[in-house]
């Protein structure tokens, strides 16, 4: 017998009852009132620590009780607590839940996901990209970008220089490969219209024409690889993995590891297209150290601008978009060796 | 440990009836009932991440149940006069929002790429409909929301939210829009300029549609049978923003000299060898002035306006958060949230939660019994609230 408090659902007026539960079946008595019901029919709330437990008729009526023997009561009528609830209840149970949560994210961050992309974006229409590349190519063009002051009889060398060489495994990935001038200094990038663009200063640095073979080479390496589409889908898939955990805490809090979860993957991106300049190179029997003395230089050239200010390059990986120099030199330089 | 069931008043004597002899000068007694939350952060911590791994592992169908389950322990925790409130939403209508809420966000993510047009479209209709999307919610809201047995009920129609939020969000939308679209071609200076008169005239416009959205909101929703009424003013509204917009001016400058005072040292630490956690820590304190100091600012002070002399029948709320409180409630949860990678927000959500519960008294004059049920009125469905959800929009009484 417990003690409880009938509410007939039509009015807010508490009527004092006390309960019986026998036989799977609910009989309630109170002042000038009596109820009974099947347990079966009854709506029975999760069990909370601090709140009433409330029990609802099927015509809205119900009981609200914090009596302790009604957990008994039900129990001696088979009542049971749904699966659910009981795990929740369950400190164990709730924390070995939080290692399986946290375990599936960084699984799904570290390889479902890239994995997943990966089959996604051999499925998607290549006019996505394109109109990717051209949009970002007319942005270019705009802001950061000059027209070419290296001559012309000079690109076409390049470009037939680098036309000539085979892609690795028999690819045939199509490119247009674009001079510029740009106060950004020696750079290379990869449009996902298939727009490969190169900078004078670049062209300059290098001085030599194995080391231009191996940036262009990464560069197609992104190309082939499609690595701005997949970066793209890769980076919303982490904003929803990053979202079923953060949940609505606010956006500044999630930003900035949000922002090293996503150069995590670029410098996965580099590091591919890195091995992929070294295929290709290899495949046409050309050295890498001509390129690996070209970041060098690069490197040098980025220190000595920044001794101005306080810091170096970035302190640590974490920041980058890139792998560090010095593991891009020591890479490149290991693979000569192994020839 | 359980609470032993008892009423936080003792039980009232009925006046006789209405122009009773028995005791002319017997005024109905006059309690001020406060209301309380019980829930806790350990509890609502396993809920959470119970609920959490189950959605993910149903790649979100069961977020619908999590979602229930988050309303009535909520609901269920939250006390006045010794009985407590009782959400009856059910999952698969949530759960039919949140897909429908679902396909627009994936339509816009697909179509950002390859059409601007049709992304701007995505964009746009949501909102234009968002005060049908509210009142819908609302109603949703509402109509699934009872005490002791009483179900409450939004009566605003569709029509009256387009009203009360007035011409300040579609005058936004097309000036961020022609802003967006124009900016490419225009000169920087003539952007810029832009740009800051459409800031300046938000700044004046989103008081306007917070005062709107209120009054709407108070005044066509009913317990049982009972209106609720508040009497807002405009200007009130208006005089809150212009505080608010005084701290952040206030806030950033102090960053900002803050930030110019320390930069030797900041520096140094950057250097070292834990620098990227240094820029972690300087990137999110320079960036929280508004977050720290003005939402809950804005918080507790529209509580308050909104919720002190709302009227129910002859019953008055009182409400009385205080936005210092709210500050450091919100500061601290913040550092721990980051400190513990986020395994504290369970409990930073119950600790908020429970203090703007608990700033709210409600003045009775008499007792509930008289109110009665209305059951006039069809069920409406979820879609609206979790449409609403999904886009970033919080709706909170």
């Amino acid at each position: 017998m417990i003690e409880a408090v009938y509410f007939d659902g039509v009015s807010a007026r508490r009527h004092p009852v006390t309960v019986i539960v026998h036989q799977r079946v609910m009989a309630l008595r109170g002042a000038g009132l009596r109820r009974s019901i099947n347990l079966a029919q009854l709506d029975i709330s999760e069990r909370l620590e601090h709140a009433p437990r409330v029990l609802r008729f099927p015509d809205g009526a119900f009981l609200e009780t914090s009596d302790p023997g009604l957990d008994r009561m039900l129990a001696e009528n088979r009542y049971r607590e749904p699966r659910v609830v009981r795990w929740q209840r369950h400190w164990p149970l709730s924390l070995l839940a939080l290692v399986a949560l946290v375990g599936m994210l960084a699984m799904s961050y570290q390889w479902a996901l890239p994995w997943a992309v990966e089959r996604v974006v051999a499925r998607l229409p290549a006019g996505l990209e394109a109109r990717l590349g051209d949009h970002g190519l007319a942005l270019l063009d705009e802001g950061m970008m000059d027209p070419s002051e290296l001559p012309e009889e000079e690109q076409e060398r390049i470009r037939e220089l680098f036309a000539h060489l085979r892609q690795p495994r028999g690819e045939h990935t199509p490119y247009r490969l674009e001079f510029r001038s740009s106060a950004m200094g020696p750079n290379a990038m990869a449009l996902p219209n298939g727009v490969i663009i190169m900078t004078d200063e670049l062209v300059e640095l290098a001085g030599d024409d194995t080391a231009l073979m191996g940036v262009l080479a990464h560069e197609l390496g992104h190309l082939q690889r499609r690595h701005t589409l997949r970066n793209v889908l890769q980076t919303m898939g982490m904003g929803v993995l990053v979202n079923v955990w953060a949940g609505d805490v606010s956006g500044m809090v999630t930003a900035v590891p949000a922002l090293m979860l996503t150069q995590h993957y670029s410098r996965n991106f580099e590091r591919e297209s890195d091995q992929y300049a070294i295929d290709m190179l290899q495949q046409n029997e050309l050295p890498l150290t001509p390129l690996a003395t070209l970041f060098e230089r690069m490197h040098e050239q980025r220190v000595s601008r920044s001794a101005g200010k306080d810091k170096e390059a970035p302190a640590s990986d974490y920041a980058s978009s890139h792998p560090s120099d010095a593991e891009r030199i020591a890479r490149l330089r290991a693979a000569d060796r192994r020839r | 440990m359980s609470l032993a069931f008892a009423p936080t008043h003792p039980p009232q004597d009925r006046p006789a009836g209405p122009g009773s002899a028995a005791s002319p000068d017997a005024a109905p007694a006059q309690v001020t009932e406060a209301f309380q939350f019980t829930g806790t952060g350990g509890e609502y911590f396993r809920i959470w991440i119970v609920n959490l791994l189950l959605s993910v592992l149903t790649l979100g169908v069961y977020s619908a149940w999590a979602k229930v389950r988050r309303m009535q322990y909520f609901y269920r925790n939250t006390r006045l006069a010794g009985s407590t409130f009782f959400y009856h939403g059910k999952p698969l209508a949530i759960l039919k929002g949140r897909l429908l809420a679902l396909a627009l966000a994936v339509a816009f993510k697909l179509t950002v790429g390859l059409s601007w047009i049709a992304a701007l479209a995505i964009l746009v209709v949501p909102v234009l409909a968002m005060p049908w999307l509210l009142s819908r919610s609302y109603r949703f809201r509402l109509a699934n929301s009872s005490y002791r047995g009483v179900r409450m009920r939004f009566a605003g129609t569709g029509a009256q939210a387009y009203q009360a939020l007035g011409w300040g969000p579609p005058v936004l939308l097309i000036g961020s829009v022609f802003i967006g679209i124009s900016a490419p071609s225009l000169g920087t200076r003539f952007v810029i300029v832009c740009t800051v008169g459409l800031m300046a005239l938000a700044a004046a416009l989103v008081p306007l549609i917070h005062f709107g959205l209120k009054n709407y909101q108070h005044n066509h929703s009913y317990f049982g049978q009972m209106p609720f009424f508040t009497y807002l003013r405009r200007r009130d509204f208006l005089n809150i923003y212009a505080r608010a917009l005084g701290l952040l001016l206030l806030g950033s400058a102090t960053a900002g000299a803050f930030g110019y005072l320390t930069r030797p040292l900041a520096r140094a630490l950057s250097g070292g060898p834990f620098g990227w956690l240094v820029d972690l820590a300087l990137g999110m304190l320079s960036a929280s002035a508004f977050y720290l100091l003005v939402r809950p600012f804005l918080e507790a002070r529209v509580q308050n306006l909104t919720w002190n002399g709302t009227e129910l029948g002859t019953h008055t709320f009182i409400s009385h958060a205080s936005a210092r409180k709210l500050c450091m409630l919100h500061a601290t949860n913040l550092a721990l949230i980051t400190l513990t990678l986020g395994l504290y927000k369970p409990f930073a959500t119950i600790r908020l939660l429970k203090y703007r519960i608990e700033s709210v008294h409600l003045d009775m004059e008499g007792d509930f019994e008289d109110f009665l049920a209305d059951h006039v009125g069809e069920n409406p469905g979820a879609t609206g609230q979790e449409a609403g959800e999904l886009f970033g929009l919080e709706f909170s009484l």
